[in-house]
């Protein structure tokens, strides 16, 4: 991985150059701020470090104005400047961490490690393919339990391949990303360097050549092979996506068939509950059904509206739910009610009557459950192949050929209030072709359509080429990812899923707060991002109610009577399962010996009340890492 | 992958099966049913299981007492509860969670995803 780090102070120059170096990563140090932009502009860094107080051109200044020019590269901000106002500002400047001098460099290490997991994605520490397991944090490569000895050079090489395993590296490349800008090694230096690791990957018994060559185009990762260990391997490193084990097709009709065999088992008992319903709607007819038969047909409509429902019959549970409903009103009042429940009761009766074929019916619920992944692109043979591997992993397709269509979509589902899309798929071709059509605009312009939506839907590029001027167009018009051919299928819909899972959608944010007015404002306030929200006005029960919860992502208040959010805080960071858990503050006070305490608390970030709806929905979104 | 051992409270039969195939294919957890609150307060201080999913309308003790009697209890307050309920309103799901429930979910549930609906809540891995 390649660092910038732009630095005058030169005594901490040669610590983090000799320190860095020992970690595997490539450094170039800029010692002001406009020769930091000539470096961070010129070359492609994975991060850069930044102090606070350069030359010519100050840290602040020069992470805005990467941030102006869109470079998303992960900033770290190094100051003896502490308190909150000014990690506030380094951080509004663009910054993703702020470390104050002086500091510990194991922490800046541990910090550089963090924020290169959250550029790749891989939020889990250890990177792995099949059984080779690379640890960044100790620099240890493990295959199948042994220890492989690898020059710095070897394993940064595979580190590049292990964090970027959808893309393809030229020499070119690889020497832009792991060696120094004052570095300049020849092609067959580089090609050496590969052909070492591969080579001690094959002593150690590995089965094939992990990095694989690309005629014409470079080197890339080998997809993992498509047998038995597929499954285990990406459930290690993707925990939530359960849906990636290869065995549910499988399940799926297992599982089915077990519904089918529970429904046929309860006809009898279904029989019984329709009389109990007819019976008693005669009696009232009559003007003679006893409170306890009615409370009885109450029940059993309220439990035939939970059964139907669990088999897919959605309109038969409605009916059954309407009766339970009128059942329980005064037909005294108005004679049309008994009418309208005669109605409804035989409705009930012939939508089960209708629906004989149970087995199409779970299905269907099944499938109107899954994922919606929207796939927009003109190479056929492609976009089958992603679709097949979709319904593999039980995630549902919708295929459009071009901008234009999928932008009608779009406002049709929205119109209609149906279920959008959970991520989409956009097949560009950047390569120059005057007559193209639709055009890349139009293709880029879609984009930003499902970036601006609240909550944002994630987009998908997979390119034609690999380079940075259109990855910046892409970063440009809002896309999450940007993939370049030739990529795997499996690959596209793991990137997919991941993108999806860190949508906000049902993130739960657990806020205390001693201002009831304001708790209660929230979820009206906060519901365009669909966050699943938690308020507390009485920090009291907050340990109860945090276990209960288990939020991602804690709200405080500073100021609470009985406990304040600063001493709920550090009661969190005592706690070995809590200790990590983002914690937003809220405060009135614009104090800086306050904003101290706060991050000496162990919170994350800062927000001044009067608060805005977008800006701590922003805020929220920050620190759980899914704007980035 | 730990196995866990799931306490379904529900006197509804169907649900009962449902919620045992749901579960034991979709993650192969182990779900022990009780088809009333009495017996499942039993059961849970006996058993302590990694997770209580209760329904609210029961007859005799419902969901709600149940629960009341779960957190008293030393042996069982700190047992997660999910209710399952068919009162969906967002106000009734806001009241029950300030009871102490982790989660509230929805009847009727797609069996499919109710193991990974879970796993989600409680930030298990399946």
């Amino acid at each position: 991985m390649r660092i910038l780090l732009v630095d005058d102070d030169e005594a901490l120059v040669e610590l983090l150059t000799k320190t860095l170096a020992q970690q595997n990563y490539a450094l170039d140090v800029a010692t002001d701020g406009e020769q930091g932009w000539i470096y961070g502009s010129t070359y492609t860094y994975d991060l850069i470090i930044l102090d606070w107080s350069l030359p010519k051109l100050d840290g602040i200044q020069l992470c805005q104005r990467f941030r102006a020019h869109d470079y998303d590269t992960p900033i770290i901000l190094l100051t003896s400047r502490s308190g909150s106002q000014n990690k506030i500002r380094g951080l509004d400047a663009g910054a993703d961490d702020y470390i104050c001098k002086p500091f510990d460099v194991e922490e800046l290490a541990a910090r550089i490690r963090a924020l290169l997991r959250r550029l790749t994605c891989d939020f889990l520490p250890i990177l792995h393919w099949g059984d080779l397991k690379l640890n960044p944090c100790t620099s240890e490569v493990i295959y199948q339990g042994q220890s492989l000895f690898l020059t710095a050079k070897e394993y940064r090489l595979l580190e590049l391949f292990l964090r970027h395993s959808q893309e393809v590296f030229s020499v070119e490349d690889i020497i832009d990303r792991l060696w120094s800008s004052t570095e300049y090694p020849a092609i067959a230096t580089v090609r050496s360097h590969l052909r070492r690791l591969r080579q001690k990957l094959k002593e150690k018994g590995f089965p094939d050549n992990l990095i694989t060559t690309v005629r014409g185009q470079g080197y890339c990762l080998r997809a993992f092979p498509e047998d038995n260990n597929v499954g285990t391997d990406e459930r290690q490193t993707t925990p939530n996506t359960a849906s990636v084990s290869p065995e549910q097709p499988n399940k799926r009709s297992q599982h089915i068939a077990a519904l089918t065999s529970i429904w046929s088992k309860h006809q009898s008992k279904r029989e019984q509950q329709l009389a109990i319903l007819a019976q008693a709607i005669a009696a009232l007819d009559a003007g003679n059904l006893e409170i306890s038969d009615r409370l009885s047909a109450i029940i059993t409509a309220h439990t035939l509206a939970g059964n139907l429902g669990q088999f897919g019959l959605d309109r038969a549970s409605e009916l059954a739910k309407d009766i339970e409903q009128l059942l329980q009103e005064d037909f005294s009042q108005d004679s049309n009610q008994l009418l309208l429940l005669s109605h409804k009761f035989e409705s009930l009766r012939q939508e089960l009557a209708l629906k004989q074929n149970i087995v199409e019916q779970i299905s269907q619920k099944f499938a109107d459950n899954l994922p919606l992944l929207l796939i927009i692109g003109e190479d056929e043979q492609f976009i089958e192949q992603l679709s097949s591997e979709a319904i593999d992993r039980e995630i549902r397709t919708k295929t459009i050929s071009t901008p234009e269509k999928a932008k009608h979509w779009l406002e049709e589902k929205q119109i209609r209030g149906e279920q959008l899309p959970h991520a989409v798929v956009l097949k560009v071709f950047f390569a120059e072709d005057a007559a193209q059509s639709p055009t890349k605009e139009e293709y880029l312009g879609l984009i930003a359509e499902f970036k601006l939506l609240t909550p944002s839907i994630p987009v998908i590029v997979i390119a034609d080429r690999d380079r940075f001027e259109d990855r910046l167009l892409v970063a440009r018009h809002g896309g999450k990812f940007y993939l370049t051919q030739p990529v795997n299928p499996k690959q596209v819909i793991t990137v997919c899923q991941k993108a999806a899972q860190y949508s906000s959608l049902d993130k739960k944010i657990m806020i205390v707060d001693d201002d009831i007015e304001f708790l209660q404002t929230l979820p009206t306030l906060l519901k365009p991002w669909g966050f699943k929200l938690t308020t507390l006005d009485d920090p009291r029960q907050f340990w109860d109610v945090l276990q209960a919860v288990a939020p991602d992502l804690l709200v405080l208040d500073i100021e609470m009577p009985h406990r304040s959010g600063i001493e709920l805080c550090k009661v969190l960071r005592t706690h070995s399962y809590w200790c990590k858990l983002p914690v937003l503050f809220l405060s009135i006070h614009r104090d800086d010996s306050i904003s101290t305490e706060v991050f000496a608390s162990g919170a994350n970030d800062l927000v001044i009340k009067p608060v805005l709806a977008q800006q701590l929905a922003n805020r929220i979104l920050n620190r759980l890492n899914l704007k980035r | 992958m730990t196995k866990k051992n799931i306490l379904l409270i529900d006197d509804e039969e169907t649900i009962q099966e449902v919620v045992q195939v749901g579960i034991s294919i979709e993650a192969g957890w182990q779900v022990e049913i009780a088809s009333s609150g009495l017996v499942g307060i039993d059961l849970a201080q006996n058993h302590q299981p990694d997770l209580i999913l209760l329904d609210v309308m029961m007859p005799g003790m419902d969901g709600i007492d149940t629960l009341s009697h779960l957190k008293n209890n030393d042996k069982t307050s700190t047992i997660p509860v999910i209710f399952l309920t068919a009162k969906a309103q967002a106000v009734e799901k806001k009241q029950f969670q300030s009871l102490g429930v982790v989660d509230v979910i929805t009847k009727p549930f797609n069996s499919m995803t109710l193991a990974s609906q879970i796993a989600k809540i409680l930030r298990w891995e399946i």
